[in-house]
């Protein structure tokens, strides 16, 4: 069943319940109290009726029959009845008078009772003059309860017809209102294929769960953007880097082979040959590293790190590759007490991982000063890198991560653009989180959090 | 024990002061309240669903959290505690009873530093607070020209 239908059904059946209870209720108690208030009407003629016939003598007599002609209107099909009660021919007037007999035997111990045969209502009282009981019974059609409860529920009915109408009217427009910007964003996102990826959903001004939700299809698509993206980088950029030492060695020896050489020449190109083949054999290796940290199902063995003792030791590697870099590291906020520092990780990852970081800073800064600060919080062990070299343009940070990719401005430096994503994939195993902030021309700052191993070392 | 103020904009930069304290005072326990000068909402809606701890959390960013956990982890053996409260007091009356209140001793306040207004009812109460407490303390702190990354546990290692 569609939204819609659900929303309208809903609706009405809800709002239908409440009306048929509400009306019901109505109803019941409009008839109940005509019940009551027309046996009342009866009992105060049957009273005066008694007076009337009875007590001849009574000195209010004269006011009472003004009372009765005056103000008690004749009922439809009235009739009064006066009997003297009489146990033993209580059957036979009630036959007569075509009522129960129960009536009469309730009226003559209660002192007053009612009845209703069909249309016909029927109000006794006893009257007792000279120690004899006497029963006064007025009958009466009640129109009311013929004419005004008729109308009544005519009434109800037409009008819960015409809000059931009206509310399964009011519902379909309140589900086409809420779900036509819905139904807009599914016609959207379908336009929106790998061939025409720049598209994105239109954002109102208004900030609700709406346009949230367009908002957040928004972010996905630029995620996507990037990774596609990313894919066709990485196959061009793979191939041109592989591609390139290939060329050069197959070039060199096809001119050294062209013709008969000294054998100086012949070292000197296979030199060249053997250097370029080196150059290759890393950046497969980079690959192949890259991809195992990337491939989640490789189970790592992982035992506790000590982060401040990793960051020594690799300050010792980068000393030994980078023998002018000048890298130092910052223990002043160290935590006193040594549990926050130990990470569940694999110390080869993370010291590669480290050292890519710090070297990198190093490169990029050619040799000026680069600041290493560890802290920790309650959670976390946060390694801070920095150092004032060329940074990241801005346009260029969300490709960082690409294998491959190299800002526009590192064309001076070495490298090929592996450290990073190779980086960021150790960081993602160990749960961590890698965040670069840069400025172009004034610095990097790369951050590094790991969570704190939980459990007793 | 003694239970010091520190005022502060809930930024990184601000959490130096309260190195400084720990690294120069000379007391072995410090009690330390991290003070936020803001002013109440005034819609009477805003103000009925009030929650002082849900809007402080609002106010304080992660960096900050984290930075004052750094510090926290660093001093450990010298801090108390570390309590940070919001003061919404505007005079020098309301300032003295928050004082009182708190049973604050002294204060510790940046100089050369310019407070930063984390919400637009944020103030900065530091000229309340020299006029009040009898031993108000002020730090040096170095004018931000180097730092291009905003309010990270960077600006914590400065120094």
């Amino acid at each position: 069943m569609k939204t819609k239908t659900k929303i309208v059904l809903f609706f009405a059946s809800i709002f239908t319940l409440y009306i048929l209870i509400f009306s019901g209720f109505i109803y019941y108690s409009i008839s109940i109290y005509s019940y009551n208030d027309f046996y009342k009407r009866l009992e105060l003629r049957a009273i005066t009726t008694a007076k009337i016939e009875l007590d001849q003598t009574h000195p209010e007599i004269t006011t009472i029959k003004q009372f009765r002609q005056g103000y008690l209107e004749k009922l439809p099909n009235e009739k009064s009845y006066i009997l003297k009660w009489d146990v033993s021919k209580s059957k036979v007037d009630a036959k007569l008078m075509g009522i129960p007999v129960s009536f009469l035997e309730n009226i003559a111990k209660n002192g007053t009772d009612n009845y209703r045969n069909d249309g016909i209502f029927y109000a006794g009282v006893v009257h007792e003059k000279n120690n004899q009981k006497y029963i006064s019974i007025v009958s009466a059609q009640n129109y009311y309860n013929t004419h005004h409860n008729a109308f009544l529920k005519n009434l109800l009915v037409t009008s819960i017809l015409i809000t059931i109408f009206l509310i399964i009217g009011t519902g379909l427009w309140f589900s086409k209102m809420v779900l036509e910007p819905l139904h807009k964003i599914t016609l959207r996102v379908n336009n929106i294929s790998s061939e025409n990826m720049h598209l994105r959903l239109p954002i109102t001004e208004n900030n609700d769960e709406l346009s949230a939700l367009a908002r957040t299809f928004n972010d996905m698509l630029n995620r996507l953007e990037t990774a596609f993206e990313t894919q066709k980088n990485f196959i061009s950029n793979a191939s041109h880097e592989l591609n390139t030492p290939l060329t050069f060695i197959i070039g060199e020896a096809d001119v050294v082979l062209s013709r008969i050489r000294t054998p100086e020449e012949y070292v000197e190109s296979i030199n060249g040959i053997l250097e370029e083949a080196e150059k290759l054999d890393r950046k497969t290796k980079a690959l192949l590293f890259l991809a195992q940290t990337g491939y989640d199902g490789k189970v790592q063995k992982f035992e506790k790190v000590r982060i401040d003792q990793l960051l020594l030791d690799v300050k010792d590697t980068v000393m030994r590759i980078i023998p002018k870099s000048k890298m130092i590291i910052d223990f002043s906020l160290l935590p006193e007490s040594p549990d926050k520092l130990k990470v569940k990780g694999n110390e080869q990852l993370l010291h590669l991982a480290f050292s890519n970081i710090i070297m990198n800073a190093c490169k990029y800064s050619s040799n000026q000063d680069v600041r290493v600060s560890l802290g920790a919080t309650q959670k976390e062990v946060i390694v801070i890198v920095s150092d004032k070299g060329i940074g990241i343009p801005e346009s260029e940070m969300k490709y960082i991560y690409d294998p491959f990719f190299r800002a526009s401005n590192t064309n001076n430096f070495d490298g090929y653009g592996i450290g990073l994503p190779l980086t960021r994939n150790v960081v993602k195993m160990h749960h961590g989180v890698l965040i670069v902030s840069s400025v172009e021309g004034k610095g990097t700052h790369v951050e590094i959090k790991l969570p704190i191993g939980n459990y007793p070392i | 024990m003694k239970k010091i103020l520190i005022p502060t904009d809930f930024t990184v930069e601000s959490l130096n002061v309260l190195k400084y304290v720990l690294e120069h005072h000379s007391e072995k326990k410090i009690h330390i309240v991290l003070v936020h000068g803001t002013m109440l909402p005034d819609s009477i809606s805003e103000l009925l669903f009030f929650r002082k701890n849900v809007f402080m959390e609002s106010l304080m960013s992660d960096a900050f959290c984290e930075a004052k956990d750094i510090i926290a982890n660093k001093f450990f053996s010298k801090i108390h505690r570390i309590e940070t409260e919001l003061y919404f007091g505007f005079n020098r009356s309301a300032l003295q009873k928050f004082i009182e209140a708190h049973h604050i001793t002294e204060a510790y306040i940046p100089t050369n530093y310019t407070f930063k207004k984390v919400n637009k009812k944020s103030f900065d109460f530091i000229p309340q607070i020299k006029k009040v407490l009898p031993k108000v303390t002020a730090v040096a702190m170095e004018s931000d020209t180097t730092t291009y990354v905003q309010d990270s546990v960077a600006s914590l290692f400065k120094y």
